[in-house]
């Protein structure tokens, strides 16, 4: 079927509706059985907003450094595996964080647990303003600790993945593979939807314009929102978000811009017949036809975020337009969206315990998400909102002498206001061991909790139905439907 | 018959061509009578020289037009010498470093200056744009803080893939191995063999990080493949090349590599701007001067398809040759892997002609990979010629679904250019202090030239930056499918995973200054270059009829390929009230910008 705008395509199952319900165009379109049911959602009437981000930290994070048991049984496992704690001069080889730099936390649901030193509050603007960092966050019951997560077919044994390697994930321990398997939800490399792309096909029409898309992205295309009908929309971190065509924004139509916006705009929806042709024109039209609105909504007084932002954060500075966008949800007529955000830098193979490496990687993540949360609750949207980090994989709990290789199931965080059940360690934190029960020879470990089930919870709380999570997680059914209960409310 | 008749024609074109060989009538005769080797017009020369340069200008369609492909690529790879990055840079870093360490200010613009000129102007066009494709396969990049200041290492690595472009393979590999640069961006540099450390005592495993990239990224990749790309199957199941248990044995390899003037292994870190910081690095088997720590492991290795490298002993009197042994016959191993061929021809058919070649095309230029025709494995100027001169890159333009690629943003940028006879400004002066103390600048200043090209960071832009890639994985991944149309059509398309509704309009503001920075401009800027308009100024005297200079700019930039509908909106542009009543230069400067931003510019057919 030739691309079509979302309105378009709208329109034209309206009128194939009575078809479809016949079952007679399915017999020569099959597809569009599958859209009619895609289509299908609760929107809450009155319509309520909702939207989840996706943080990716791009790279492999040795999250095993962000939470860590302070008992004193698991803290010393946790020592002897990572070499020690990490000194320049005394010990360089070491990656483990001494306990007296921890910032403790306490989870309602028990054990003692600490969090890397860069998690605690810090200040921004002139005159500096406090804002809470994870730690604080935590104990408040904003943060919930999900240990460790990954990606899996169906719960595995050490026993089951040595015997048997049809049972393991493909391509384990290679970023982009990984990093696919984390955006698509399943564990076949050739699928082509992404988990947050697929939910926003079934949610979108909870949304009152069908141009803006419903997947908005501030770090380039990812898989992670491509669905069969959404695709993500790029902003940036500009004062305006979208990116203008310089001399073609001019909205008169009796401008010198609108004359060549019209040129421009034959050209782009020109009848190529190449579809790299064709797709280039499309990206570009969609770029010049939705920059009024975003821009205009994107710098709206009422639309911004008074809390200074942490500086030199990209991060901060993507969640900037996250926020912003968030709060022009009004004007853009949205109420179900997908957000993505990036980091960088997180494959620390060599200099990860130094300055610049992992305690300034968390230290932008600390800032970043504490920054946001303040900034949602600055529009009182902190319980709409749930904000949750992705990774490819862990790290090696063993140092390679400067830094750490690539591992498997790991540590995440989700955030959110009272739609999140904070405050609290889902599932089970592993104790650190090298060849131990569930992990390998260098402290790589098999995962607890799957991607599916973070996605699935994620999912049925912006509105999906339980009989929709099986088309966009095939492996749901292997997986405990009550482990993350609670998580999203 | 035909192909008797069309045969015997081709030969003759050889015999009488100017540098005819029989080589020549082998090549035509190999790749198929169909490809005529000199180019029919403009048109089918331009097209040759968007997929072998930096973008077609006058003078090189003229000159493919009278050599033909084979001679044209005899000139480029055999008679053009190569513009190299490292003697023009170093002299620069020089000039910017100073004994105080807080007052370095080694950046890499100078490189990048380097970089662009070299793009636009440089002679050897197609060793240059080789050296380009491969730098985004082989990938290093100054974005980590362990090389952002290092300018000489990341000029000498991008002298290494020119010097090496056509050359061969396994050379190159063996090259990039052993630069620093590589050392410190997938961490072999210092890498040990097992030891103990910490309190309490723990195992410190060999860093897995090349050994991973040079299988996944720089050689083969995750499975096997035949000739033409598609997997090699094994009872209907797709093969993987190697796994964890592989990584684990292929990093006890690149162990003991160290900075060419270390003595005690941990020691010799050069200043950036000493030479020692690109020279390649050296290997050690212990630790000097004692010789009783192992830096490299000797024992025995079992890596892919459970080939063995032997244990190998420790010789005091060449400490290091474990080591050396190792990593050859890793490299031999790597280099002879069959899937090699075609993953590497792939991705270079990728980088220069199409995004969706034919499994008979890459077939048939692994084969060649595979046998240059002389017994010769990895030959890359014949891997080259072979990308070119194929008849799928040399059939007459195609506007098919899923031809053509889109074109990498950088290159847009040097098209553009290039179509326009860009003039450089005049060279600006970096002072420089002789060395007289390597740690120290004495001496009076004397003062060293160089071109400023006014794009110091690139991919703020364009997303691209040389050399400068965000991760190993290059700016985008071979298998990268634009969700919607072009995945649906189960294509491929790189370059689509960096352009997206924010990118297609910072390039486009881009060109638009681009467009607008002309000889003659009021108020010119002296650190870029400005293109020349005048041969286009000469041909809109008259507002109201603007085909001449849109035949032009179609022949300029879009290789004559305009299509009658883009012509037509063109024409309504140019005549409309609001551009007739601009100044000539401004009309074609619109004009330009229009073309630039269009999809026909935007994707090579």
């Amino acid at each position: 079927m030739s691309r079509q705008t979302q309105t378009q395509r709208r329109e034209f199952l309206k009128r194939l509706g009575a078809t479809v319900a016949g079952g007679t165009a399915a017999a020569w379109m099959p597809q569009l059985n599958l859209m009619a049911q895609s289509m299908r959602a609760t929107c809450p009437n009155p319509p309520n907003y909702r939207a989840i981000v996706c943080v990716y930290l791009a790279g492999g994070n040795d999250a095993w450094n962000m939470v860590i048991p302070t008992d004193a049984t698991r803290y010393q496992s946790y020592l002897n595996s990572r070499g020690g704690v990490y000194d320049a001069a005394t010990n360089p080889a070491g990656v483990g964080v001494g306990s007296a730099a921890l910032l403790p936390i306490t989870p309602s649901n028990g054990g003692s647990y600490g969090l890397h030193p860069s998690c605690g509050d810090f200040t921004v603007g002139t005159p500096a303003i406090t804002v809470p960092g994870l730690r604080t966050l935590f104990n408040q019951n904003r943060i919930a600790v999900l240990p460790n997560v990954g990606t899996l077919i169906r719960p595995i044994t050490k026993t089951e993945y040595n015997s048997n390697p049809a049972l393991r994930p493909p391509q384990l321990f290679s970023h982009n593979d990984q990093e696919k398997l984390w955006n698509l939800g399943k564990t076949q490399l050739n699928e082509r939807y992404g988990w947050g792309g697929l939910l926003a096909d079934r949610i979108n029409q909870c949304n009152g314009r069908a141009d803006v898309p419903a997947c908005i992205s501030v770090a380039g295309t990812s898989l992670f929102q491509v669905g069969q009908e959404v695709f993500p929309y790029g902003l940036s971190t500009s004062a305006t978000g979208a990116v203008g065509l310089s001399a073609y924004t001019n909205a008169s139509p009796t401008s010198s811009d609108a004359l060549r916006r019209n040129v421009l705009s034959n050209l782009l929806t020109a009848n190529n017949t190449n579809l790299l042709q064709r797709e280039y024109g499309a990206v570009t039209k969609r770029s010049i036809d939705l920059f009024t609105d975003f821009s205009t909504a994107l710098q709206a007084p009422a639309n911004q975020v008074a809390l200074a932002r942490p500086a030199n954060n990209s991060l901060a500075d993507q969640l900037w337009t996250v926020a912003r966008t968030i709060r022009a949800r009004t004007m853009l007529q949205q109420n179900r969206q997908v957000f993505y955000v990036r980091l960088g830098g997180f494959d620390t193979h060599d200099a990860q315990m130094g300055a610049n490496g992992q305690p300034l990687l968390i230290t932008r993540i600390n800032q970043a998400l504490g920054w946001f949360y303040a900034a949602l609750q600055e529009m009182g949207m902190e319980s709409n909102v749930v904000t949750f980090t992705m990774s490819e994989f862990a790290r090696t709990l063993n140092s390679n002498g400067n830094g750490t290789d690539h591992a498997w199931g790991s540590l995440q965080l989700v955030m959110g206001g009272n739609n999140v059940g904070g405050g609290k360690i889902y599932g089970s934190f592993p104790e650190a061991s090298l060849n131990g029960p569930i992990s390998f020879s260098r402290g790589q470990f098999i995962p607890d909790l799957s991607v599916d089930q973070i996605g699935a919870q994620l999912g049925l709380w912006m509105g999906l139905e339980n009989s929709d999570l099986a088309a966009i997680f095939p492996n749901y059914a292997n997986f405990s439907a009550t482990a993350l209960s609670g998580l999203a409310v | 018959m035909r192909r008797l008749l069309q045969g015997t024609l081709a030969f003759a074109i050889a015999t009488f061509a100017i540098c005819a060989s029989a080589q020549t009538y082998d090549r035509i005769f190999g790749y198929g009578a169909e490809a005529p080797d000199v180019p029919p017009n403009d048109t089918e020369a331009a097209r040759f020289l968007t997929q072998a340069t930096f973008g077609p200008t006058r003078s090189g369609i003229d000159r493919v037009r009278a050599l033909g492909y084979n001679a044209w690529l005899d000139e480029q790879i055999g008679g053009t010498v190569p513009t190299l990055a490292l003697p023009h840079v170093e002299v620069l870093t020089d000039s910017q470093f100073s004994g105080n360490n807080s007052t370095n200010d080694i950046n890499q613009n100078r490189r990048m200056d380097r970089w662009f000129h070299t793009a636009v102007y440089a002679p050897d066009q197609l060793r240059q744009r080789v050296a380009y494709a491969l730098s985004q396969i082989l990938v290093v990049s100054d974005r980590p803080d362990n090389l952002n200041q290092d300018a000489d290492g990341i000029s000498n690595y991008n002298d290494i893939l020119v010097t090496q472009a056509f050359g061969n393979y396994r050379l190159l590999l063996e090259r990039i191995t052993y630069t620093p640069q590589m050392g410190k961006y997938l961490s072999t540099l210092r890498n040990r063999s097992a030891y103990q450390s910490g309190n309490p005592a723990n195992t410190i495993l060999p860093d897995e990080n090349y050994a991973r990239e040079i299988m996944q990224l720089f050689s083969f990749g995750l499975i096997k493949r035949n000739n033409d790309f598609s997997p090699a199957l094994l009872a209907g199941q797709v093969q993987p090349t190697y796994n964890q248990d592989v990584i684990v044995q292929l990093a006890r390899v690149f162990t003991g590599l160290t900075y060419t003037g270390a003595t005690t292994f941990f020691n010799g870190t050069p200043q950036p701007q000493q030479p020692a910081s690109y020279q390649p690095m050296i290997c050690m088997d212990r630790i000097p001067p004692q010789l009783t720590q192992d830096v490299h492991d000797r024992a025995a290795k079992t890596i892919f398809d459970a080939q063995v490298l032997p244990a190998r002993p420790f010789s005091a009197a060449d400490n290091g040759a474990a080591c050396r042994a190792d990593v050859t016959a890793v490299l031999d191993l790597i280099a002879n892997h069959p899937t090699v061929g075609p993953f590497i021809s792939r991705q270079l058919i990728q980088r220069l002609v199409k995004s969706n070649p034919s499994g008979a095309y890459v077939q048939r230029v692994a084969q060649v990979f595979n046998n240059n025709g002389a017994s010769v494995r990895g030959d890359l100027a014949a891997v080259v010629r072979a990308i070119l001169l194929d008849p799928e890159a040399r059939a007459s333009v195609v506007r098919a679904a899923g031809s053509g690629k889109v074109k990498e943003p950088l290159l847009k940028l040097t098209a553009f250019w290039r179509a326009f006879d860009v003039v450089a400004p005049a060279s600006r002066n970096e002072p420089i202090c002789t060395l007289v103390n390597p740690t120290t600048c004495t001496g009076s200043p004397v003062v060293v030239p160089y071109i400023p090209m006014g794009i110091a960071s690139p991919e703020r832009n364009y997303v691209q930056r040389p050399l400068g890639a965000i991760s190993v994985f290059n700016f985008y991944e071979p298998d990268f499918q634009q969700p919607g149309q072009v995945a649906n059509a189960s294509l491929f398309s790189p370059e689509f995973q960096i352009l997206n509704e924010v990118t297609t309009a910072t390039m486009a503001n881009d060109l638009r200054t681009r467009a607008f920075s002309f000889v003659g401009m009021t108020n010119p800027p002296f650190d870029r270059p400005l293109i020349e308009l005048a041969p286009l100024v000469a041909l809109a005297t008259t507002p109201t009829n603007p085909d001449a200079l849109i035949e032009a700019t179609n022949q300029r930039l879009l290789n004559g390929l305009m299509s009658a509908e883009m012509r037509t909106a063109l024409r309504g542009f140019m005549t409309h009230a609001a551009i007739t009543g601009m100044t000539p230069v401004n009309r074609v400067a619109e004009l330009l910008h229009m073309v630039a931003l269009s999809p026909e510019f935007a994707v090579q057919l």
